[in-house]
């Protein structure tokens, strides 16, 4: 993998994680911006293509505390679109919010949570080498009756990507959330790997020894990366 | 679908006292957890019934701890009469030296033998002492071998530092050339080669020694002075009585051994040849209760039992008759379904299976009748199959096949 300065993966796995967001957010509506982060000089990161420039740490306590300062001269250039970014990051913390979960909530938490994960697999360095066994993989993620949710891809060359819209090609494997809450609990807080699908709550078929990988992987970024707050 | 009703109510109160309910290689994630019970409640020859009252045929033996049947009588007599007398004392009790003989006995190379609970226990104790007696740090290992939980080879990934891999080097299987090397690059500094008999990882097809590789192996440990390790946890007793190096023809300079050693009662042995037993006494070894009387007692009997019912030829044939039938079902519903690995421990693997999907629908099926086919780990075979409980779950194995349909129906 591409080398990758350890103390940028936090903030750019959580500006990842906006786009991601955005980016299912756009295709719902039709209308919301797909904020494209950028990786500044300096510790900054560029969430959109202008306007909203953050400091790593600011950027953070922004998810974290739902508020945080971004850089002025750049907002200044351009405050039309530095207003309609930041009215976007408003409106992905309310897909958080675990009082008003539908499906669409599912797809953005999911698809934010898949982009973070993707920039610990594919960057962090305690990962390198973690999948060498594995080439060309495919994981969906689905809710039980109700069809696929996004998935997670790696490619030949290693490079780990994930999506929404849905996939041709056979999965590597299949997990499958049993109810739209269980879904929710599981992307926001965490699976227990162990108990769930025991439960029933979470079916995973397919090549398990990948998915035990990256649930691994997984559990360390949710735990290293903040999430919006309400 | 089976009821299910307790081992789901007895899950969840786990859940709340146990991290994930129920670990490690018996954890419903790692097999088929809405199809195989969580719990069980009792058990006899190679069946078991579970904690709903469900009766299934078994075909993984406790994961390998079961090789003369479950609850076999004349184990439990020989159990009854010492546990009348106590299990753990102060002191060892005579069975220690009982056992010890039995084994330096049985197992040609041997000349000492020690006790612990379980293989973990011991295959890191025999790295140890490979080091002690070689004064060198690393350890060669086959890529994908399990050797047990502790931190050099366990096949999890949390709680591990750079450090406790450092001195561990890796090679696949049946690679000589990759082995020879490993070894001389790294001349003066390689303590020991671990391997198990043949290459049992879980999830993948057993890959068994190519012809002429333990003899090579035998003979660079030899050039190198590397101590050759077996451990034949998992396959002892199931291959041959003597230990599994003699049905492929070699010999270690220590090997390690549990599971089938006390059939069902918690305990493990390491053997060595005499020139280790001085490095033998320098690394500290013990627990509180690795000299329990009570699983010395089993073992004795059950390597009796190996001996006068030629267990592992046993095992052997028995599973032969299996792995025989489910392919030859399979074929028949146009499957190329291959039964990999020695047929006492038999791999099930359908080509083209490499995500597994094949594999877990084919053992769901079977477990709604009853039959306890593992998707992702070797299966077992014990002295207490017979030909009607193989011939059943050919049976239904067949039926399930035709359901499944061929390839071309994919």
């Amino acid at each position: 993998m591409t080398e990758f300065p350890q103390e940028r993966i936090v903030p750019w796995a959580a500006a990842r994680s906006i786009f991601g967001a955005s980016a299912v957010m756009g295709e719902l509506d039709g209308k919301s911006q797909k904020l494209e982060p950028k990786l500044l000089s300096a510790d900054r990161i560029a969430i959109g293509s202008k306007g909203l420039v953050f400091k790593q740490d600011s950027l953070l306590q922004a998810i974290e505390r739902g508020f945080s300062m971004p850089e002025l001269f750049p907002l200044l250039r351009n405050p039309l679109s530095a207003i309609k970014a930041i009215s976007t990051l408003k409106r992905i913390a309310r897909f958080y919010d675990p009082n008003r979960v539908v499906r669409e909530s599912l797809l953005v938490v999911l698809r934010a949570g898949l982009e973070t994960l993707s920039v610990y697999l594919n960057h962090h360095p305690m990962f390198h080498g973690l999948f060498s066994d594995f080439s060309d993989e495919l994981i969906t993620f689905n809710l039980s009756d109700s069809g696929s949710l996004g998935w997670l891809s790696r490619s030949s060359e290693g490079v780990f990507s994930a999506g929404t819209e849905s996939v041709s090609g056979k999965p590597s494997v299949e997990l499958t959330f049993l109810s739209q809450d269980i879904a929710f609990a599981g992307l926001s807080k965490g699976i227990d790997q162990l108990g769930a699908t025991a439960a029933g709550e979470v079916m995973i078929q397919g090549r398990l020894p990948l998915m035990d990988k990256i649930g691994y992987v997984s559990r360390i970024a949710q735990r290293e990366v903040p999430m919006p707050a309400l | 679908m089976k009821n299910r009703t307790r081992s789901d109510e007895l899950f969840g109160r786990a859940r709340k006292v146990v991290p994930g309910g129920i670990y490690g290689h018996v954890s419903p994630a790692a097999g088929l957890p809405r199809h195989f019970p969580h719990f069980c409640d009792h058990a006899q020859g190679c069946r078991f019934v579970d904690v709903d009252g469900n009766e299934w045929i078994d075909f993984m033996c406790g994961f390998g701890a079961i090789l003369h049947g479950y609850n076999n009588p004349e184990i439990e007599e020989a159990v009854a009469l010492q546990r009348e007398k106590g299990s753990v004392f102060n002191q060892p009790s005579s069975l220690m030296v009982e056992l010890a003989e039995t084994l330096v006995s049985l197992i040609d190379f041997a000349e000492w033998a020690v006790f612990a609970k379980n293989g973990s226990d011991l295959t890191t104790w025999a790295i140890r002492v490979a080091r002690e007696s070689t004064g060198r740090p690393l350890v060669i290992k086959a890529k994908g071998a399990y050797h047990g939980v502790d931190s050099w080879c366990d096949p999890g990934h949390g709680g591990r530092i750079p450090d406790d891999r450092a001195s561990i080097i890796e090679f696949e299987w049946n690679d000589l050339e990759a082995l020879s090397s490993i070894m001389s690059e790294n001349e003066g500094k390689i303590a020991a080669l671990v391997l198990t008999p043949y290459h049992h990882a879980a999830f993948a097809p057993s890959e068994l020694p190519a012809p002429g590789f333990w003899a090579a192996v035998e003979e660079l440990c030899q050039r190198y002075g590397i101590l050759l390790v077996l451990d034949d946890v998992r396959c002892g007793g199931r291959l041959h009585e003597g230990g599994s190096h003699r049905y492929f023809g070699f010999t270690p300079d220590l090997a390690v051994y549990s599971k089938a050693l006390g059939n069902g009662y918690a305990i493990s042995a390491c053997v060595g040849k005499e020139s280790f037993r001085k490095a033998s006494m320098e690394v500290f070894l013990t627990g509180s209760c690795w000299n329990d009387a009570v699983a010395m007692a089993a073992a004795l009997k059950s390597l009796e039992l190996s001996q006068r019912d030629d267990a592992a030829k046993s095992v052997l044939e028995k599973g032969k008759q299996l792995t025989e039938g489910l392919e030859r079902a399979a074929a028949k519903h146009g499957r190329n379904l291959r039964m990999t690995g020695p047929s006492s421990m038999p791999y099930p693997w359908f080509e083209g299976d490499g995500n597994l999907f094949e594999i877990q629908s084919f053992c769901q099926a079977c477990a709604e009748e009853g039959i306890y086919f593992h998707p992702h780990h070797n299966w077992f075979l014990g002295n207490a199959h017979d030909s009607k409980s193989i011939d059943q779950a050919i049976c239904v194995a067949d039926r399930v096949l035709e359901q499944m349909g061929g390839e071309e129906d994919d």
